[in-house]
Parts: structure tokens; C-alpha cells; sequence
């Protein structure tokens, strides 16, 4: 009985200790501001537990196969997904690496629920913990140009929509696409800004169309800027 | 030296013999590849991340049945030892108790490296089934669920030589086991400004004594690095784990030689 | 040379804890010496310290205090082990091994070589009656068989000191007659053995010399043609008196 007594407060002050360390993980996320796995205090106990025990990235599976089904279900879409935001919060706290998450989620903040703030900033948090995906600078300079492309006076939006493209095209496997899109901003901006800016667009135009014919990342990426040297005068034959 | 090796491995092969034809190793391992195989289910839940879901899953319910499956062979085995005695006519014959020992572990870790190597081999089938891509991390994330389990091993063995009771031994090890995975949570507390030296002298001791197996979570670390390997991390972390199973092994050793039977 | 010598030898288990320690004493200043090419019988009540006697003996348990010697050594270092065998009341197996991976086990620890030990295997299974079932799992044996497989596994090495607990226990009476003259066999081979049993007559066919432990003490040890009477008969009597 004694023995039994003796392990079993053995036992309980091991567990009092792991659970002493749980709370330390706050405090380990805190000093080690590189260190992406930080748990919210509103995240499901089992996707604490798991979490804890080092399984954070399948927990950040469960947690987006949570979200998905949340998206999916009737009844959220009555509410206006209201508790969208929370679960995404959760699960790009958690793993800030799952890139698809922002770029679904603010999907439907910007396309459904028409709130582009939201949006806007999902892709911001996703670009500012994963700089080197290009898709999410693509996704942000897509959206402004969904915003604010036939408005002329929010020409600093589309701006900085050009230098977030500029950004994605100078990262290694963009889409070659990406590259037509750029010189089609640069057209799109000369046309919109003032005298001054004018040239410096154009002049940007120009350089990306002249590197895209010398070096281009696919064929039709050669014949688009052929196109447009050409009907510029600066293709002779 | 010869002779001693000669035993070590007769030892191990025992061991391991014993352990991949016992029955509730196998249902376990049967078990754990269904578990596996249903990950591919989990694919339909997440949409968008179908490969991470897979290969994610797929690594956590690893270890989690390799942690099951050190834990049942060492509890099985032990038992026999211990409590129905088969032990007696073996240490009566000319093999100390720490070959003994020694060539147990071996024989566990081995039954552990095939059950978690077929576990792994059933998740790249899947993932190749599924045109998953696989990299090279996925090598570096299996080795360091087997560093876990190798220490895991180490430790588990302590508790059940040095323990009067096997239940309260696989107790222990099973808190440790989860212990281990939080014990990188004492480095904020060694370093925080606010604690006491004297509390930062104990969180140091207990960081060195209890098992760091975020050391091994390569899983996460590759996360972190975005994919790519660092030999030199893998290196440390393997030398780590082995060094921390083989000082389990030499107090389990001291242990065992000190146990009346 | 004694086979074996005990001096002075005591064992006291102690359990529970700092505060409350619970003492039982099993041996009691016991003097033991058995000469070699020997037959001893152990005999006793339950609780005697037969078990623990012999447990010293085989190195699985330290004694308290004082010394025994096995074959002039100390029995706790591995290589002083390497021409003794033992058998234990009820050998328990591991269940999914076989009978002859088993033996060829305990052959290899012996440091024969693997072919050795599996040629030695197959033979001591032909001398118990188990060379058919010599690949069939442990689990499926029954108590008698187990018994023989722990007999099989004395005759792996040419030990020169046998300690035996109980070895007709749970064997048919033919397989027990065939115990005795396996014992009878390794008697004329000049082989010591120290048995353990309560089959009294078995003792008397079997043993040069009893000795008796009553409550850990060594109250008798005598040559069995020095016994007057019935065996059966003298070991109560020896065991009333006291």
C-alpha cells in the first residue's frame, strides 16, 4: 500500500511538472520570436495536446480540415462566417507556414464577404512569416487590382501592386505568366499617372519588355514583349 | 571479446524474435498501418493541403505507435522476465547482467527500426499513390522519430529494471515521454530575466536530465528552414539521442546488477 | 575441491521503507560444503529458504553476509558460470520461440559456437522425447514439456554442477523415471548436483549425502546411509523436534 502511495506521488509530481512546462511554452514562444509554432489560448484542448507533444503540424491539418468544414457547412455562411476569422487566426498562430490558408480564406473575406480590409491583411501576416512565396504577393497585388483598377485617383494602390509583382517575378520559380502581367501594369500605370511618372513608367515598361525578349522564361513571354516592342517602335525587323 | 559480442547478439536476436512474433505486437502493428492507410482519408478533408495532410499525419501516427509499440515489447518482455522468471535459467549461465541488458536493447530498438521502417514505407506507398511529393526531409523527419524512439527505449528500460512494479515503470516512461517533448520550454525559463538563479540553476539540471526530443522533431525544424537539410544539425542531434540511450543504458546496467531476483 | 562452500552465509530481506522496515529472514549462518561428483538433497518445509539458498548460489540473489563459493569461485562473475546448469521449479519460456532456437540460445551463451549449439540442441531434444516438436512454439507446450524442454537445456554443455529445483515436477511417471535416470546418468559421469525436492524417496534413491533447512538453519547433513528408517519418517521427526 506504502509502495503504491510512494508512485503514485512520484507520479502526480511528473505530471505537476509537465504541466508546469506546458505553461513555459508561452513564455518559449515569446523569447524566440523566429520560433513559428504559437498555440492561442482559443485553440480546441486536443489541438493543445497534440501540440504540445509535437505534433504541431499535423495539428495545424486538423485545424484547417476544421476550417474547411466550417466553410462548407450552411449554417456558418448564415452567420457570415463570424467565427472564420478566429479559426484562421488559430491555425496561421499555429503554423504560419500553411500558405494555403491565406490565400483560401482571404479569398472569401474579399470575394464573399466583401470586406477587403480583412483580406488585405490575412495576405499581409502570410507575407510578412513567408517572404519568398510569391503566390501570396500575386494574391495581394491581385486583389488591389480588383479594388481599384478602374479608379484613377487610388493610383498608389496599384503602385504598389506593380512593386509587389516586381517583387514575385524576382523570386525563383515564379509562373512565367507573372512576367506578362508586370509589363501590363507598367502599360497600365503610364497610361494612368501623371506627365512625370509617365515616362518612369514607360521607361520600366520598356526595360522589362526588352528583358523579357532576350531572356525570356517561355516563348509566348517572347512574343508578348516582340508584340509590344513592336507596336512601340523600338523592334526593327 | 569475441565471446562477449557473440552473446550480445545472441541476446538481441532473442529479443527480437520474440518481440515480432508476439501477438500484440502484431495487432499493434496491423492497427497502426490501418491508421496510416486511413490518412489517406484525411486527404479529402483538406482540400489545398492533401500532401502535408498525408505525409503530416502519416509522421505523428509513426512515432505515436513506435512510442506503443517500445512500450508494449518492453512491458511483454519484462514480464516474462520478471514475473514468470524465464530470466533465471539465462542469468545463470555465463553472460553478465549488462550484456544481458545491452543485448535486449539492441533487440528492442531493431523490432522498433523494422515496425517503424514498414509504417514508413506504407506512408510513402500512399504517397506515391497519391503523386505526394516527397523530398529528402522526409529521410531527415524518419530519423529523428527513430532517435526518439531509440531514447524512448533507453529510458523505458530504466524504469522498468530500476521500478518494483512494471505498471508504475511504463507510467513513468510514458510521462516522460511526453515530458521530453515539452523540456525545450525549460530554455525560456534559463534564460528569463525575471527567474531566480537558484530556479535557473534547477530548470538547467533538469534540462540536461530529462530527454529534449524537440532536438529530434526534424519534422517541425524542416518546417522552419523551409525544406532544406542541415547535416551538421543532423549529426548533433543523432549523437544526442545515441548518447542519451547509451548513459540509460549504463544506469539501467547498474540497475539491473543490483536487483534481486 | 568442494563443488560447493558456504560460510557463515545469511540473507535478510528487507522491504518497505526508511520509516517502516519490514524484516524476513531466509538464511541463518549457514555452513554448506558439498564435495564434487556429489548428489545432495535439499530438503524442507515451505518457506526454508531452499529457493534462497540456492538463488545465492546461482548468483541471482546477494547474500547478506559471508561467503559462497561455487567450483572454488565466486558465482556473480559471468565466467565462473560457464560449467554449472540449472533448473528451475516450473521453467517458464519465451512463448513464441521454439524449443530448439531456445536451446540454441542457451548454447551460444555457453560460447559454443552457432552450429554447435544447434547440433548439441537437437540432440539433448532426442534425449528428452521432444525432437519432433523441437520447431513448434513454447506457448503450445504443456507444463510436463516445459519441464522437458528445462531438461534438454542441461545437457546443452558438459557443466560439471548441477543445480536442480524440483525436476520431477509436473512429469508424467515415465518422463519422471527418465528424469531420475538422467540424473542417475550424470551421477556416474562424476557430476555434482544439488537437488532441490520434496519427493522424499526420490531424495533417498538419488542422493550421497541430505541436508535439511528449517526456518533458514542447516539442522542436518548426513550421508543418506547414515539415515535410520524410513526418509520420509526421519525428516519429520528431524523437523518436529525443533
Amino acid at each position: 500500500m506504502k509502495k503504491t502511495l510512494i508512485s503514485l506521488i512520484a507520479l502526480a509530481a511528473l505530471a505537476l511538472f509537465a504541466l508546469y512546462l506546458v505553461r513555459a511554452d508561452k513564455e518559449y514562444g515569446a523569447l524566440h520570436p523566429n520560433y513559428p509554432f504559437k498555440e492561442t489560448s482559443s485553440m480546441p484542448y486536443y489541438a493543445h495536446a497534440f501540440s504540445f507533444m509535437g505534433f504541431r503540424a499535423a495539428v495545424a491539418d486538423f485545424l484547417w480540415m476544421d476550417i474547411v468544414q466550417y466553410i462548407g457547412d450552411p449554417e456558418s455562411s448564415k452567420t457570415k462566417y463570424k467565427e472564420l476569422y478566429a479559426k484562421t487566426d488559430n491555425l496561421i498562430s499555429l503554423d504560419p507556414k500553411f500558405t494555403y490558408s491565406y490565400l483560401s480564406v482571404s479569398g472569401i473575406y474579399m470575394f464573399e464577404l466583401k470586406d477587403s480590409e480583412r483580406a488585405l491583411g490575412l495576405i499581409d501576416r502570410g507575407i510578412e512569416k513567408n517572404p519568398d512565396y510569391w503566390v501570396l504577393q500575386l494574391y495581394r497585388a491581385a486583389y488591389v487590382y480588383q479594388m481599384n483598377f478602374n479608379v484613377s485617383n487610388k493610383l498608389s494602390d496599384l503602385e504598389s501592386a506593380a512593386l509587389r509583382i516586381e517583387k514575385a517575378v524576382g523570386l525563383k520559380e515564379h509562373p512565367p505568366m507573372l512576367e506578362r502581367t508586370l509589363g501590363s501594369f507598367y502599360l497600365k500605370l503610364s497610361e494612368l499617372s501623371s506627365q512625370e511618372r509617365k515616362k518612369y513608367w514607360m521607361g520600366k515598361a520598356i526595360r522589362h519588355w526588352a528583358k523579357m525578349y532576350e531572356f525570356p522564361s517561355e516563348e509566348l513571354n517572347r512574343k508578348y514583349a516582340e508584340d509590344h516592342l513592336r507596336k512601340f517602335g523600338l523592334l526593327n525587323n | 571479446m569475441r565471446a562477449s559480442a557473440e552473446k550480445l547478439l545472441a541476446v538481441a536476436g532473442n529479443t527480437f524474435k520474440e518481440c515480432v512474433r508476439h501477438r500484440i505486437l502484431n495487432v499493434l502493428l496491423i492497427f497502426a498501418a490501418a491508421m496510416i492507410g486511413g490518412s489517406f482519408l484525411i486527404r479529402e478533408l483538406a482540400p489545398g493541403a492533401e500532401d502535408r495532410a498525408l505525409i503530416d499525419t502519416g509522421l505523428a501516427l509513426t512515432e505515436l505507435f513506435g512510442f506503443l509499440t517500445v512500450v508494449l515489447s518492453l512491458f511483454i518482455t519484462s514480464y516474462e522476465e520478471f514475473e514468470m522468471r524465464n530470466i533465471w535459467i539465462t542469468l545463470t549461465k555465463p553472460v553478465s547482467r549488462r550484456l544481458f541488458l545491452a543485448g535486449k536493447f539492441l533487440g528492442i530498438c531493431l523490432t522498433v527500426t523494422i515496425n517503424t521502417l514498414l509504417m514508413l514505407l506504407l506512408l510513402l506507398a500512399l504517397a506515391g499513390i497519391n503523386l505526394t511529393t516527397v523530398n529528402l526531409s522526409f529521410i531527415a523527419a524518419s530519423l529523428g522519430i527513430l532517435l526518439t524512439l531509440y531514447v524512448s527505449v533507453g529510458f523505458t528500460m530504466l524504469f522498468m529494471v530500476a521500478s518494483t512494479n512494471l505498471t508504475t515503470g511504463t507510467l513513468f516512461a510514458v510521462l516522460f515521454y511526453l515530458i521530453g517533448h515539452l523540456t525545450q520550454n525549460l530554455k525560456a525559463i534559463i534564460s528569463g530575466q525575471k527567474t531566480a538563479e537558484a530556479v535557473k540553476f534547477t530548470a538547467t539540471v533538469f534540462y540536461y536530465i530529462l530527454p529534449d526530443f524537440a532536438a529530434f522533431n526534424f519534422r517541425e525544424q524542416l518546417y522552419l528552414s523551409a525544406g532544406s537539410i542541415h547535416y551538421p544539425l543532423l549529426f548533433k542531434a543523432s549523437a544526442y539521442g545515441l548518447l542519451y540511450a547509451l548513459i540509460c543504458l549504463l544506469i539501467a546496467g547498474f540497475a539491473f546488477s543490483k536487483k534481486e531476483l | 575441491m568442494d563443488a560447493i562452500k558456504t560460510k557463515k552465509l545469511n540473507k535478510t530481506y528487507v522491504s518497505g521503507h526508511f520509516w517502516s522496515r519490514k524484516r524476513s529472514v531466509a538464511l541463518v549462518n549457514v555452513d554448506l560444503a558439498i564435495k564434487e561428483k556429489q548428489v545432495f538433497g535439499l530438503l524442507g518445509l515451505n518457506g526454508a529458504g531452499k529457493t534462497t539458498l540456492m538463488k545465492i548460489l546461482l548468483g541471482l540473489v546477494s547474500p547478506t553476509s559471508g561467503k559462497a563459493l561455487v567450483l572454488g569461485r565466486d558465482i556473480r562473475e559471468a565466467s565462473n558460470r560457464k560449467y554449472i546448469a540449472y533448473l528451475p521449479e516450473m521453467p517458464y519460456f519465451p512463448r513464441y520461440l521454439t524449443p530448439r532456437e531456445i536451446l540454441t540460445f542457451y548454447g551460444r551463451l555457453y560460447e559454443l559456437s552457432n552450429s554447435e549449439s544447434k547440433t548439441r540442441a537437437a540432440e539433448a531434444l532426442q534425449t528428452v522425447g521432444l525432437y519432433k516438436r523441437a520447431d513448434s512454439k513454447l506457448r503450445e507446450f504443456s507444463k510436463g514439456m516445459l519441464q522437458r524442454v528445462g531438461i534438454a537445456s542441461l545437457l546443452l554443455n558438459d557443466s560439471k554442477l548441477f543445480f536442480l529445483d524440483e525436476p520431477t515436477y509436473g512429469l508424467d511417471p515415465l518422463a519422471a523415471k527418465e528424469m531420475r535416470d538422467i540424473i542417475l546418468g550424470l551421477k556416474k559421469k562424476g557430476k555434482t548436483i544439488l537437488l532441490n525436492s520434496h519427493q522424499i524417496n526420490e531424495v533417498h534413491r538419488l542422493c550421497d549425502r541430505i541436508g535439511i533447512l528449517h526456518d533458514g538453519r542447516l539442522i542436518t547433513d548426513l550421508p543418506v546411509s547414515k539415515v535410520k528408517g524410513n526418509m520420509e519418517d526421519f525428516f519429520i521427526r528431524t523437523v518436529k523436534k525443533l
